[in-house]
């Protein structure tokens, strides 16, 4: 019945069509027939780097653990690293960070703290204030007028000021203008009067213009504005 | 290329200052040395440790030093902790000890110090006999100077 060299499929179809349409559904439908591959199936290269990505995974965990990195901000935080506890906040440990400041700024500034001027307020700016003893003289809010203490904190939009009261608070930079002096270095030798008991430098800093992390402040060239709010 | 260098400096003094006193700010805040303006008062003969402030120091001194590009000292490096930015005072905040990995311990050159955090409980280590290997840059210049010799 079937021929050897015909395949069943063709045969199967000439049983029931005529010769050119027989053909014609064979070649479209059996032999150009699309066959789709699972999609499940891994081919073996896939596997190969299934196999060797898991490698280099553990082989980064291990130099992980072998060589950690610092400790990012998150977890600094989580671990409170910069935590100070309340019973050790003490004005009078901080009074000697304020001498230090002092020092630093006697070295900072040399000649320049009788003078002032440009070239002092430049590196003021570039300075550090933790440790400055400040006090707040000008304030859109109000009741934050007065407020004196020793910076213990310089964050990008607050100062954390500790007064003498052993009181820690938060002071915005917003709007607020703080007022600091230093007093030049006090000389016993000389018998002058004045210049053993010398008039300080004071200093106004208006915080609305001071908005900047203390590290970024070390590169940044500051420009003189006029306040608004004043 | 004298006034290059000299105009350099000066610019930086200001920032070698500030390095300088955050250092000592953040020493005195983690030590709990005796306290000489405190001893008339019978209340508080030391001054409390206050760890935390100082990191925040330590911590603000590296961001300056990373944002002005200037190198701190190595002395100075090796008393910060380089993963939590504690100071590191010798069997106060930290322990010290010498170790040699080498087979029964045949090579002295292969002493390595071994610093541990008592905060983070994290180790540094330092090679102490080992010669210590040039900057970079240094490298780069001799091998430079050297493939010029070969060459010419």
């Amino acid at each position: 019945m079937f021929h050897e060299d015909e395949p069943v499929g063709k045969s199967l179809l000439s049983k029931a069509f005529g010769q050119d349409e027989t053909n014609r559904i064979y070649t479209e439908k059996v032999q150009q027939r699309q066959l789709f591959l699972r999609a499940s199936s891994p081919s073996p290269g896939d596997e190969r780097r299934a196999r060797w990505r898991t490698r280099a995974k553990k082989k980064d965990l291990l130099r992980h653990v072998l060589k950690p990195k610092p400790f990012s901000a998150a977890e600094r935080k989580k671990l409170g690293l910069y935590d100070v506890p309340r019973g050790q906040r003490k004005y009078a440990v901080f009074e000697r960070l304020n001498n230090l400041w002092e020092q630093y700024m006697h070295e900072l500034l040399g000649d320049e703290i009788y003078v002032g001027g440009e070239a002092a307020a430049a590196k003021l700016c570039g300075a550090d204030f933790h440790g400055a003893s400040v006090e707040v003289v000008r304030s859109a809010c109000v009741s934050r007028v007065g407020i004196s203490g020793i910076v213990i904190k310089d964050s990008k939009y607050a100062f954390e000021v500790i007064t003498i009261g052993n009181q820690v608070k938060l002071v915005p930079k917003e709007k607020t203008v703080f007022q600091f002096d230093i007093s030049p270095e006090a000389q016993p030798d000389s018998d002058d009067p004045d210049k053993s008991d010398p008039i300080p430098m004071i200093v106004e800093l208006h915080g609305e213009q001071f908005q900047y992390r203390p590290a970024d402040r070390a590169t940044k060239k500051f420009r003189s504005h006029l306040s608004e709010f004043i | 290329m004298a006034k290059v260098k000299n105009g350099g400096s000066v610019q930086n003094k200001a920032i070698y200052t500030r390095a300088s006193f955050l250092h000592q700010a953040a020493a005195f805040l983690s030590s709990s040395a005796s306290n000489p303006d405190a001893k008339d008062s019978s209340t508080t003969t030391t001054t409390p440790a206050l760890p935390g402030m100082a990191r925040r120091l330590v911590t603000d001194l590296r961001s300056v030093s990373l944002k002005t590009r200037i190198r701190l000292t190595p002395a100075m490096k090796q008393t910060i902790c380089k993963y939590c930015d504690s100071i590191l005072i010798e069997g106060q905040s930290c322990t010290s000890t010498i170790e040699n990995r080498s087979k029964n311990g045949r090579k002295p050159w292969a002493d390595v110090l071994v610093r541990k955090c008592h905060t983070c409980q994290r180790e540094r280590r330092y090679p102490v006999d080992a010669p210590r290997q040039k900057r970079k840059t240094e490298r780069d210049d001799q091998s430079k100077v050297e493939k010029a010799a070969q060459a010419g």
